[in-house]
């Protein structure tokens, strides 16, 4: 397995790799935002029920 | 589905349907700007003026590549087996342009039907075969008009 | 009783579940690893196979792997485009609540999907064609496709009120699917630079196995993706949309 002549993808290297690489990018993006989204998510809804526990127990 | 799902459904059905209509005449009124190419048929037959930007499309003819005196321009025949159009590059021209290979030109045409081109593609057709074939499918590549019935369209 | 008549059941149950937004999420909690699997697999060894495996071609060497991400977004980009405008129609003949939310979390994978086609394409064309960029009938019309993406999600925001935002959205999503066939035809239906299909066509397709195979598994392996991500956002959805009621509240103070 000559490794050059693979990454060389006969002289076309520059568009083959940033074609490739640029879906990885995409879709690694698009495995890690819902991700993070989901986070935030639990945060903020468990700060909102526990501002609205208080406010329920203030009545 | 109940009665009301079934007026939604045919409202629906219905504004598709028109905007379909409406793409449709839309594409087909402006059919001659969307068509990418002029062909060589319609280059001989005058159907064109001159000093305007065109593309054209054919094969490169066998025998018919050379560069001119000034060592930069390139000229070429385009046809499609059955017209010819004389074109004259300066510039690098792709790496798949060879005898026999499909390009498209961009380029004024002068009253001798000759064009000046200011950009010239490649392109290519929807077959992949793998480099071991190649040798045969090359050969005939260079040669394809030899075996044309009639115009070659793109 | 007959097993068309116990399938047929099975879906049609299935269906109603997937569209009560609780018994998604539960269901979704299973699915979603499992897509996630078969994406990578798929993917894995179709990559493999595209970039190790397959011969070059003769004209084009081997700038032709980057088919093996093109083509598959390409076809991601009108395939999820067809569910999101069938989930919309769904959404606002049966008023169901899980449709507009597959609808409107296929958006932004879809509008990805085309950027990346569209961009995975440039790349090609600029050493083969000779041009970044050409204004011809396939690209210009998947260049609309991610405006109408981007419309589809940018509409949705605009609004207040979720039930009109869901249906405008709907709405466009569904009378936008006339660019999908367009888009297909294109290459037939005008001279263009792009080529004709080279899969999709009749007598067949115009590649070797050993050159197809890598391209259908990474097709594959891309829609599976699309199936993770989609569930995924759909969660997210889902729980800020229901973030009220009772189920979710439990289930969010159980866990820390």
């Amino acid at each position: 397995m000559n490794w050059s002549d693979f990454f060389a993808m006969g002289g076309y290297a520059f568009y083959v790799w940033s074609a490739w690489g640029l879906t990885g990018v995409v879709l690694l993006w698009q495995f890690t935002q819902p991700r993070l989204r989901n986070a935030k998510l639990r945060r903020e809804l468990k700060r909102h029920y526990e501002r609205q526990k208080l406010a329920d127990s203030k009545q | 589905m109940s009665p009301t799902q079934k007026k939604r459904l045919k409202i629906i059905g219905l504004i598709v349907t028109g905007v379909a209509i409406a793409a449709f005449f839309a594409l087909r009124a402006f059919q001659a700007n969307i068509e990418y190419f002029l062909t060589p048929a319609e280059i001989s037959a005058g159907e064109f003026e001159p000093g305007v930007s065109y593309r054209i499309a054919g094969l490169v003819q066998k025998g018919s590549v050379s560069t001119l005196a000034d060592g930069v321009t390139h000229q070429f025949t385009i046809t499609d087996c059955v017209d010819d159009v004389v074109v004259q590059y300066t510039g690098i021209l792709p790496d798949l342009f060879r005898e026999g290979q499909a390009i498209v030109s961009l380029g004024k045409l002068n009253a001798d039907k000759l064009m000046i081109a200011s950009q010239v593609l490649a392109k290519h057709d929807e077959n992949y075969v793998p480099t071991e074939a190649a040798d045969a499918m090359m050969l005939a590549q260079a040669s394809k008009c030899d075996n044309a019935e009639g115009p070659i369209s793109y | 009783m007959n097993p068309f008549k116990s399938i047929w059941n099975f879906l049609y149950i299935s269906f109603h579940r997937l569209g009560s937004p609780r018994e998604f999420y539960t269901i979704s909690a299973y699915a979603t690893p499992v897509f996630g699997l078969l994406f990578l697999g798929l993917s894995t060894y179709g990559a493999y196979l595209g970039l190790f495996v397959a011969p070059a071609d003769y004209q084009q060497g081997d700038s032709f792997r980057i088919i093996y991400v093109h083509v598959p977004a390409a076809w991601l980009s009108l395939f999820i485009y067809v569910v999101m405008a069938c989930a919309s129609a769904i959404g606002l003949i049966w008023r169901m609540k899980m449709a507009f939310v597959v609808a409107l979390c296929s958006a932004p994978i879809g509008a990805a999907f085309t950027f990346l086609a569209l961009a995975t394409g440039s790349l090609w064309g600029a050493p083969i064609w000779g041009t970044w960029w050409e204004w011809d009938a396939r690209l210009t019309s998947e260049l609309i496709l991610l405006f109408l993406y981007s419309g589809v999600m940018a509409l949705y925001y605009a609004f207040d009120d979720r039930r009109t935002a869901e249906r405008a959205t709907a709405m466009l999503a569904v009378v936008g699917v006339v660019i999908v066939p367009i888009i297909h035809y294109s290459v037939e239906w005008w001279s263009s630079l792009h080529q004709g299909a080279t899969v999709f066509r009749e007598g067949g397709p115009a590649m070797p196995a050993n050159m197809l195979t890598p391209l259908l598994l990474m097709a594959l392996g891309f829609t599976f993706f699309y199936g993770y991500c989609l569930f995924h956002r759909a969660r997210n959805m889902v729980l800020h949309n229901e973030r009220n009621s009772s189920w979710v509240r439990e289930m969010i103070n159980e866990l820390e």
